[in-house]
């Protein structure tokens, strides 16, 4: 029940149960718990009930009848989320995705797919590799994430270097709205140039715009040659310094990954051990895909570059299966952290790539500062950093200082010129903090975005934009350049 | 939104020229594009508040406000502001530049594959100062127009082929909204997903939410190589696309651009030098009796060439483009030509050959998305098609009423709504 008493009746669970089945329905405790929080593991919540439709005709029905029974709604995929997005809200109900796993369609001729929101991310590349395509966004929780959770975060992954974000990759999307209206909004074949584009600003909406329920995605063929690499530092700083000369190169291979030494333990100690050498501070792994000239030239561009650096080891691979052990250490990396401590808290901002090192350097102090253990495992490349520190739930004070170290590499990011977030959302972990990066203007024109999609806030309400203003908050944005035109003048 | 005018459609200067004046932004009466009264902020604090002042006055002094860069999207993308322009007061980005010698950057980072810059900027200063650094910029058009101008247009260039539309390059912008207030959204860097995502609504609004300021754009390596290739002239459009669509079939050539314009098949060729020297080779296996231009030269012609603008384009999924263009050729003639991409194909219709009404019905079976000044006979049947459903269409007004309340920067037709 709800803090205000509201509590969903028979009559209305009964409706729910005539539409999507009783399966499709939870509203015991004991199932409810399971959907207390996402993989952001410190805020937890009771949904009043999760609804898991199949189709899209029964999750706008359900909306309906969710809406009539005065609840409001947050949509989730596969839960693996690590900003709180798909915690549930007081008088909340969650609807689900967990049974829209169909790949509807996948036209080879057109490159593009389309599926429920419900498939995983790793099964859609899985649907079209016959017909010698792929889908490019591949996080590193691909094997459980969902494409409409990757809708939701906007998610990239190590691949996201080449190929982008999610938002790249999306042609349109078949959503529900609070009246329990369905809408498609783009699709294949639309250029969309000159149109406006309301695709746009749903894909990394968080879940507060509407109810993805299919998704068109573009597909990739894939390519004539794939080559890893595997670059060994004594030093994570020297690491970082080659990476952001890579850049400055302009060198185009398709990811470009750290792991520090902590990192490679965890993964050397687990069952996803991938080969990765015992004698390194920081691993670089690096994929380069394209045509047999294109990948031999960048190759030996980044192998370069890797040794001007001080890497004192390279290795390069195009062996699919040797290729496909260092990928599932590196994908695995979260997950085998698990045996440093019970908990993993994953920091996601992004600095730019000019100043990999200062940030890295930035975490280290603040977890040190605070007798943290902390692992380095990111999207190199992209300016992407996860410092991850392990910790305990269950000791409030440990709990308290990795907040705390969580923000100051946040702060310290920002100071930088980077930013809260790349893809893991702002949902209810960095709502405060979105006061470091916009303004009261900026966030209530962020607001009105929102209500001209959801009049009623009826999509994942208090998530993402800060519950106080920024003046109650006392954290100022950080000021803006100006221009070199009201320089002069 | 009616303004009071003249049968000429001009409207009353006096209350624009106080509003100037109390903003302190300077009124060019006739100056304007098309010879239309155009507003020249030097601050975008006097800009901001010129429109505060006009949207706190709209009842009693009724006034229509366009933002313009270059002006060489304007016909198509405000058709409105074209056709009457001494009905609209411009506002001009490009005085936001200060000196006419500045070249609106504000900031380049090389280390980092970004560019910062004014909306008036010029595109093609940009894409000099970026070359410099061994980057180029997303779009790649050639021809007089600004950043601003590129953006709220939607517009792509031929480099939509290899790295998609222009708007998936854009990584923040700053913009005034039609209340006059200052945002930002996004930011300088090149992976980010931090709040909404407004400035996306910008990229294609042609300016119905207030003028962008500043935009950021990822850049992408300028490549080591380019090749600019065309086939012998075909029999007819049909035929030059069918060997364009082959083209593209063959995942083994990495074509970077791929149009056909007067039955001829353009091909671009970029990337490592030896990559592109064995696509051409491979390319040469499909097509004979290649013809390579001059790289210099030779690849501004290409590009606008592919960038030809028409009366009308036409979107669709490629394995139906053929068909498309088969039943217009028959039903009214020649084409102009078509641009061959992944997962969109665009046939070009030029004003002349659109009055064989006849091929459409064939052409709204498919699923068609149209830019452009649809011509008045098909105008009817064409809304009828693009036209949103009613919650997008509640959405838009809404976006519409949020961010231009008084209506000042709305034009006729777009976005469409049911």
């Amino acid at each position: 029940m709800g803090s205000d008493g509201k509590q969903i009746s028979r009559r209305h669970l009964a409706e729910l149960e005539r539409i999507v089945g009783k399966k499709g329905v939870r509203a015991d405790p004991t199932a409810r718990s399971a959907y207390e929080s996402d993989a952001f593991m410190l805020q937890r919540a009771s949904a009043e009930v999760i609804v898991l439709p199949r189709t899209t005709a029964e999750a706008a029905a359900a909306i309906k009848v969710l809406r009539e029974a005065g609840l409001v709604v947050v949509p989730r995929g596969a839960g693996t989320g690590l900003s709180g997005g798909a915690r549930p809200v007081e008088n909340g109900a969650i609807v689900g995705t967990a049974r829209m796993r169909d790949v509807l369609e996948v036209n080879a001729e057109d490159r593009y797919a389309r599926v429920q929101a419900g498939v995983v991310n790793v099964h859609l590349t899985a649907a079209c590799a016959d017909a010698g395509l792929f889908y490019g966004p591949d996080p590193s929780s691909q094997t459980a994430c969902t494409i409409g959770g990757n809708v939701g975060n906007n998610s990239g992954g190590p691949h996201g270097f080449k190929y982008g974000s999610t938002n790249r990759h999306v042609l349109g999307l078949t959503m529900v709205d609070s009246r329990g209206e369905v809408i498609q909004l783009g699709g294949p074949g639309a250029a969309g140039d000159g149109d406006l584009d309301l695709l746009g600003p749903v894909v990394g909406s968080e879940g507060m715009l509407g109810l993805v329920t299919e998704v068109t995605v573009q597909l990739l063929p894939r390519p004539e040659k794939v080559e890893t690499l595997l670059c060994l530092f004594e030093s994570l700083d020297a690491c970082c310094d080659a990476v952001s000369e890579m850049i400055a190169r302009r060198l185009e291979p398709s990811a470009i990954e750290i792991l520090d030494r902590l990192t490679i333990e965890a993964v050397e100690a687990s069952v996803l051990r991938a080969g990765y050498p015992d004698n390194a501070e920081a691993v670089m792994l690096v994929e380069v895909e394209g045509g047999d000239e294109e990948v031999d030239a960048t190759s030996a561009d980044v192998i370069e570059v890797a040794r001007a650096f001080g890497a004192f080891d390279t290795r390069r691979t195009t062996d699919p299966a040797e290729r496909k052990r260092l990928w599932a250490g590196r994908k695995g990396a979260f997950g085998a952290m698990g045996r440093i401590a019970p908990d993993l808290y994953v920091a996601d901002v992004v600095a730019p790539r000019t100043r990999l090192r200062e940030i890295v350097s930035a975490a280290t102090v603040a977890c040190r500062e605070r007798n943290l253990k902390l692992a380095n495992v990111f999207h190199a490349g992209d300016g992407n950093l996860h410092p991850n520190i392990s910790y305990d739930r269950r000791d409030a004070d440990e709990v308290r200082r990795v907040l705390e170290a969580g923000r100051i590499i946040m702060e310290a990011c920002v100071a930088a010129g980077g930013s809260l977030t790349g893809e893991h959302g702002i949902g209810l972990e960095k709502q405060d903090e979105m006061c470091l990066v916009f303004s009261d203007d900026d966030l209530e024109a962020m607001d009105q975005l929102r209500a001209a999609f959801d009049p009623d806030a009826f999509w994942n309400p208090g998530k993402m934009l800060p519950v106080r203003g920024c003046r109650e908050i006392h954290t100022r944005p950080l000021p803006v350049q100006a221009p070199a035109a009201e320089d002069a003048s | 939104m009616t303004t009071a005018t003249d049968p000429a459609g001009a409207m009353d200067l006096g209350p624009v020229r106080a509003a100037c004046q109390e903003a302190g932004v300077v009124l060019d009466e006739t100056g304007g594009i098309g010879g239309g009264p155009a507003a020249r902020p030097a601050t975008e604090a006097s800009l901001g508040n010129l429109i505060a002042l006009l949207t706190d006055r709209s009842q009693q002094s009724p006034i229509r406000l366009v933002p313009t860069g270059g002006g060489g999207q304007l016909r198509w993308c405000r058709p409105d502001a074209t056709l009457a322009p001494a009905g609209f007061l411009q506002l001009s980005m490009g005085a936001l530049l200060g000196d006419p010698s500045a070249t609106g950057v504000v900031e380049y980072v090389p280390g980092d594959g970004t560019l910062t810059a004014l909306a008036g900027a010029d595109l093609s200063v940009l894409r000099a100062t970026v070359a410099e650094g061994g980057h180029r910029l997303t779009p790649a058009i050639f021809g007089s127009c600004t950043l601003g101008g590129v953006l709220a247009s939607g517009r792509s260039g031929l480099d939509r082929h290899s790295f998609g539309p222009t708007r998936h390059h854009l990584l923040g912008m700053r913009m005034i909204d039609g209340t006059g207030r200052h945002l930002r959204s996004g930011g300088r860097l090149v992976k980010n997903v931090t709040g909404f995502d407004l400035h996306r609504l910008h990229a294609g609004g042609r300016g119905i939410f207030g003028p962008i300021v500043e935009a950021s754009m990822r850049l992408m390596p300028a490549p080591e190589a380019e090749q600019y290739v065309t086939s012998p002239p075909a029999a007819s459009t049909s035929a030059a696309v069918e060997l364009a669509l082959a083209i593209r079939g063959a995942t083994t050539i990495r074509e970077q651009g791929l149009f056909v314009r007067d039955r001829v098949v353009h091909v671009l060729l970029s990337g490592r030098g030896r990559q592109v020297e064995a696509d051409r080779h491979r390319l040469e296996g499909l097509v004979t009796g290649l013809e390579e231009h001059d790289p210099g030269p030779g690849a501004e012609a290409f590009h606008l060439a592919g960038e030809r603008q028409s009366a009308v384009r036409i979107s669709t999924v490629p394995s139906r483009i053929a068909g498309t263009i088969a039943a217009l050729e028959a039903s009214i003639g020649g084409l102009t030509g078509a641009v061959i991409q992944p997962g969109v194909a665009q046939v070009d219709l030029p004003q002349d050959l659109i009055s064989g009404a006849s091929a459409w019905p064939s052409l709204l079976e498919a699923r068609v998305s149209v830019r452009g000044t649809v011509p008045e006979p098909l105008r009817p049947g064409l809304t009828a098609t693009v036209a949103p459903a009613g919650p997008e269409s509640r959405w838009t007004r809404r976006l519409v009423e949020a961010f231009d309340p008084a209506g000042l920067f709305q034009t006729e037709g777009f976005p469409a709504r049911s």
